[in-house]
């Protein structure tokens, strides 16, 4: 295990890291009922299916979230390295 | 139509390549350059999520319920924002401890006992075969559609001759190549990670390629497609879901739900993404490209379903339009691509799972069975064997069931029963990982309940469905019990069979675990595991507790013992790995590293049998060689571990405070400063086990000098420092306050300026030495284990350098009272001695008081100056003149006190080197204890004879001599006879003659006398 991640680990959940958590659940809101109801509905556009569109754009949009916080470790994660080094 | 010999060689083509991938992988990992350590076959490993029941099944239920099949590949992408949290954590405790399977995961948690182990392996195996069952009947059926164009219903057909047998059967080979060629301690396949990669990008591929096939070939767009289907009589239900109970919203989130927690804890993907994880990072790239791959694999799933529909094909047929539509369009070599891609699906699924079911198997049914009938020690041979024996009766499980239910069931449901099956296992799991309280009871009877529910209200209706139960037991319940109804359990309806099933066995699962937690006490095991999952970062740093064994195998024993259970290469390389670990021969090895060993064996051993059975086994075994085991911890064994370290804890605080209490007694029992100081550094040493102390003193001129070490050598260069707040002993003295360092490397160097090298072990501690209003010094110890120093020890070394302080000042108050009155006498007696005129016998009288008054000062100044003592001026003496010296000095208390004085000293002695301060008060100490021991006409004796190699003088009285029994502590420091008295002690002049190199030795006889004889070695031959 590189030293790095040792020392993240020493780190206590930030907020940052709650708010994955948070997006998580509230992924799960936007693709059950309640919310999913809204797009329930016979209608198309372009030519697709309102309900397909809106399931693939949440989902679309929960992967390039996903990649963002991805990202955001890998900063940390630099930045850990830095300040081992200092 | 394809022929069946072109769809045989070609499915045969394929699965050829797979075990050269397989062989190239294995064979790397054995050259040690792993092919499959990065994060994008990690990613690609986990994919094995997507088996026949994607490939072919999404499109069967997208043709006959819309969209539902999506929440099987949403959830796991909402699951992606807790992996960091959760996977990661299941990783770190998996690979700590050896974990291999999940039902080892939740025996070692749960205390080491084999019930729940097997429990969960039952309930695993149950859910999984219908799974596997699942995708011989895929496999089987889309060969047949392929060459026959007809699926075959194994009900017709005589068992040899059914496809999915022979399906079953090459896959048990494939199995048993890829997953039990050998046994490994860590369960890891890099070669059938390899082929599973490989298989996850053909099995896209495939798809992708009908999908586009469909969309553009076939049809034109997305646009065109679900506009036609919008327009065509009798399915635009399929576009929006909540249109009947089968899609209802409460489907939509059982299903996510269920998806959820099945990425995580399915038998394949807990084995994927934990045990053969090479890395924690990758779980961070897998976290959006898994999710990414599962949207591409589902891209044109309603496109083809749709297409399929358009075209003509039945709803029911949906399970083979990835199929049926490239070979009714002409296009029979996709299909063929199609059945390749499906294979992929099913194989990976097959094999990995038929792995890591069998290992559970094997570590938590067999093992601890085999103990129970005591046949461990015939086992080790056939562990192999078992091992293959379980992959063949997983997958001919499989089979049997897709005979007995699977014609009567859609591809999609035996999945879903899976999922349900594993969801039985999350309760215990996140309890294992995140709530100490959970305990082993809680585990089993809420599991026991969760897996019985389950199996009752989902499980048993397929099986009367099948007809292997009446019909009446479903409809009207058992034994006519309403309330008693497998899908309508208390009355419960309005659900479909899954959510029903889904809810109550959770309800009962969730509730019964919780309550039976809190009702139950863990042993302390299990309490002790309890906090090492749930704490498994905090515990990084932290060696895994060992049990104690009062004899220990050496490494070789352990080696031929390990190569039973994982054969003799692997214990080679587990061996070699251990030495690596520890980093020192085995004949350096202390009980420490022998007992890490003995732990080390037992987790090596647990990858392979599993951890219950690798305990009994370890214990079994260090019986056996004839050790006698002590228990599992020593006399405190049954303590937790937080209990023992607070008795740790209040060991050393008793010896804190028997320190500060000697301390105190012997810093008012003398007034000479280098006496106390080596007393108080001997208490530490001796009582405490610091390796360094010493002590620092502030000089007149500011300077922080060096006054006493211990554990330090002596250094003659000059140990004074300006004490500058920069450093950490400037900043001790000058703030003043402890400074506890528990890892010196962490550090700056510039620091430790004025520290000696030799000081700076791994962690120290530094305390002011003050008055209420002064800073005098430093008191500093020093030890070679990190952390040693705690907070709480900083209390003690701000209490003992308080009192040093208190100690310190008194005796330099006193000097300072002194030093005046005796600088006026000797300046005085200099007046007199100059006035007194030549010869006169005043004059004597005024020398001896010059000389006295200046040995007086300068026994005042050593006072505060005590390095004198042990940085010696050394010069070449006459040790006659020395002695000469002494008695002008003390002549007159040997008159007054009446003795007679003898002196002999030989002749031409040699001359020694020698500080002759201090062995003129070696010489004055003497002849004081001397006279002290004396009555009015005794003799004092003072002889110097030369002797072989050395000079020998002797110091005798005819005293009241030292009693027998107190002799032999004649030189111990603090050790008197006498009410405490100025002086040099005798310890000193013990002290002074062994740094000469010489030896000091006492005869005495009571009312007789005492002779003191002392040795000193001639440095040159004498002339």
């Amino acid at each position: 295990m590189p030293r790095a991640w040792a020392i993240m680990d020493d780190v206590p959940m930030t907020k940052r890291d709650e708010f994955w958590i948070f997006l998580g659940l509230f992924g799960f809101f936007l693709l059950n009922y309640p919310l999913l109801h809204i797009f329930n509905r016979d209608l198309l556009i372009a030519g697709i299916p309102i309900l397909t569109l809106y399931l693939f754009g949440v989902w679309i949009l929960a992967i390039v979230a996903l990649y963002v916080f991805v990202r955001q470790l890998a900063v940390r994660d630099e930045q850990n390295q830095k300040e081992t080094n200092v | 139509m394809l022929s069946q010999g072109l769809v045989a060689v070609a499915g045969f083509g394929y699965l050829l390549l797979l075990f050269a991938i397989a062989y190239y992988g294995d064979w790397r990992r054995a050259q040690g350059k792993s092919i499959i350590a990065n994060p994008y076959i990690y990613t690609l490993s986990l994919a094995v999520y997507c088996t026949a029941w994607t490939f072919f099944g999404s499109v069967g239920k997208a043709a006959t319920q819309g969209v539902t099949f999506l929440t099987i590949y949403t959830g796991p992408t909402l699951m992606a924002f807790f992996w960091w949290f959760i996977l990661r954590k299941l990783l770190r405790i998996c690979k700590e401890n050896n974990l291999t399977t999940m039902s080892d995961f939740l025996t070692l948690r749960y205390g080491k006992g084999a019930f729940l182990g097997a429990l969960v392996t039952v309930g695993v195996l149950l859910a999984v075969v219908p799974y596997i069952g699942l995708q011989l009947k895929s496999v089987s059926n889309t060969f047949n559609i392929l060459v026959y164009h007809e699926i075959i219903s194994p009900l017709t057909t005589p068992v040899y001759q059914d496809t999915a047998l022979y399906v079953a059967l090459i896959l048990v080979v494939f199995g048993i190549l890829f997953g039990a060629r050998h046994l490994d301690p860590t369960e890891r396949h890099e070669g059938m990670v390899a082929a599973v990669a490989f298989e996850s990008i053909i099995k896209l591929l495939a798809f992708l390629v009908i999908g586009i096939l469909v969309t553009f070939g076939i049809f034109r767009g997305w646009g065109d497609l679900f506009t036609q289907i919008r327009q065509a009589p009798g399915f635009q239900h399929l576009l929006q879901v909540n249109t009947g109970p089968h899609n209802s919203y409460m489907v939509l989130m059982v299903h996510t739900v269920l998806a959820m927690w099945a990425i995580l804890f399915l038998p394949r993907q807990f084995h994927m993404a934990v045990v053969e994880n090479t890395e924690e990072r990758h779980i961070l790239t897998a976290m959006w490209l898994l999710p990414l791959y599962l949207l591409l694999m589902n891209l044109f799933v309603m496109p083809i379903a749709f297409g399929g529909l358009l075209l003509g094909f039945p709803p029911s047929q949906g399970d083979t339009f990835v199929l049926r539509i490239p070979l009714e369009s002409g296009h029979p070599y996709l299909a063929l691509l199609a059945f390749i891609g499906g294979l992929s699906a099913s194989t990976a699924m097959v094999a990995v799972t038929s792995i890591t079911v069998s290992t559970m198997l094997l570590n938590s049914v067999v093992l601890p069975l085999a103990i129970r009938l005591k046949l461990q020690e015939r086992l080790p041979p056939y562990l192999l064997t078992i091992k293959r024996a379980g992959i063949l009766l997983v997958i001919l499980l499989g089979y049997i069931t897709y005979r007995v239910i699977g014609p009567s069931a859609m591809l999609v449901d035996m999945g879903l029963i899976a999922f349900c099956g594993v969801m039985q296992l999350v309760p215990a799991i996140l309890g294992a990982l995140y709530w100490r309280e959970a305990t082993r009871w809680g585990a089993i009877a809420g599991l026991g309940a969760g897996f019985l529910f389950w199996a009752y209200t989902l499980v048993f209706p397929y099986l009367v469905q099948a007809g292997w139960f009446p019909l009446s037991i479903v409809e009207e319940g058992p034994f006519g019990l309403a309330f008693l109804k497998p899908t309508a359990f208390f009355g419960l309806t309005g659900l479909d069979n899954l959510s029903h099933a889904f809810f109550w066995s959770l309800f009962f699962n969730v509730s019964i675990f919780i309550g039976v937690s809190l009702l139950t006490v863990p042993d302390p095991v299990e309490d002790e595991q309890a906090q090492r999952f749930v704490e498994v970062f905090e515990f990084e740093e932290r060696l895994p507790r060992e049990r104690r064994y009062t004899y220990l195998p050496n490494l070789e024993q352990f080696t031929r013992f390990m190569e039973k259970f994982i054969g003799p290469q692997k214990a080679a390389e587990a061996r070699q790995t251990f030495l690596h670990q520890i980093g020192s021969p085995e004949r350096e090895w202390s009980d420490q590293e022998k007992q890490r060993l003995g732990s080390f064996v037992e987790r090596a051993i647990a990858g392979s049998i599993g951890p219950a059975a690798a305990r009994v086994i370890m214990e079994g075994y260090l019986s056996s060689v004839g050790s006698r085991m002590e228990g599992v911890f020593d006399l405190f064994g049954q303590v937790s571990s937080s209990l023992e370290e607070s008795k740790q804890k209040l060991q050393r605080r008793v010896a804190e405070l028997s320190v500060l209490y000697e301390a105190a007694r012997k810093l008012t029992s003398s007034l000479y400063l280098p006496e106390l100081l080596e007393a108080v550094l001997d208490l530490l040493v001796e009582r405490l086990g610091v390796e360094k102390c010493s002590v620092r003193l502030l000089d007149e001129d500011g300077m922080l000098r060096l006054r006493s070490y211990r554990g330090l050598s002596p250094l003659a260069q000059d140990l004074s420092v300006k004490p500058d707040i920069g450093s950490l002993l400037g900043e001790c003295l000058l703030t003043p306050h402890v400074i506890s360092v528990s890892d010196t490397s962490l550090v700056n160097q510039d620091r430790f300026q004025g520290l000696l090298e030799e000081e700076i072990l791994a962690s120290f501690v530094m305390a002011p030495i003050t008055t209420e209003t002064l800073a005098l010094g430093v008191l500093t110890a020093a030890s070679s284990q990190k952390g040693y120093f705690a907070k709480e020890h900083v209390d003690f070394f701000q209490s003992l350098a308080g009192q040093l302080g208190a100690a310190v000042r008194s005796a330099q108050l006193v000097a300072h009272q002194i030093r005046n009155p005796v600088h006026a006498i000797g300046g005085f007696a200099h007046l007199l001695y100059r006035k007194l005129p030549e010869g006169s016998p005043t004059k004597k009288y005024a020398e001896i008081i010059i000389k006295e008054s200046q040995r007086l000062e300068q026994m005042v100044r050593e006072i505060v100056e005590t390095s004198v003592i042990f940085i010696p001026r050394e010069e070449e003496q006459d040790i006659n003149q020395v002695i000469r010296g002494a008695l002008g000095i003390i002549r007159s208390s040997i008159e007054e006190k009446k003795v007679n004085l003898i002196v002999e000293l030989g002749e031409d002695l040699p001359p020694l080197t020698m500080d002759v301060g201090n062995m003129k008060r070696v010489i004055l100490q003497l002849v004081a204890n001397a006279l002290e021991a004396m009555t009015p006409g005794g003799t004092l004796r003072l002889s110097t004879a030369r002797q072989d190699g050395f000079v020998e003088i002797k110091v005798a009285d005819s005293g009241k001599g030292i009693p027998a029994d107190i002799l032999p502590h004649i030189f111990d420091t603090f050790f008197s006879t006498k009410p405490a008295g100025p002086g040099l002690g005798l310890p000193i002049v013990h002290k002074i003659i062994t740094h000469h190199r010489g030896e000091i030795s006492i005869e005495s006889e009571e009312k007789v006398g005492t002779t003191v004889t002392i040795r000193l070695p001639t440095t040159k031959p004498g002339p």
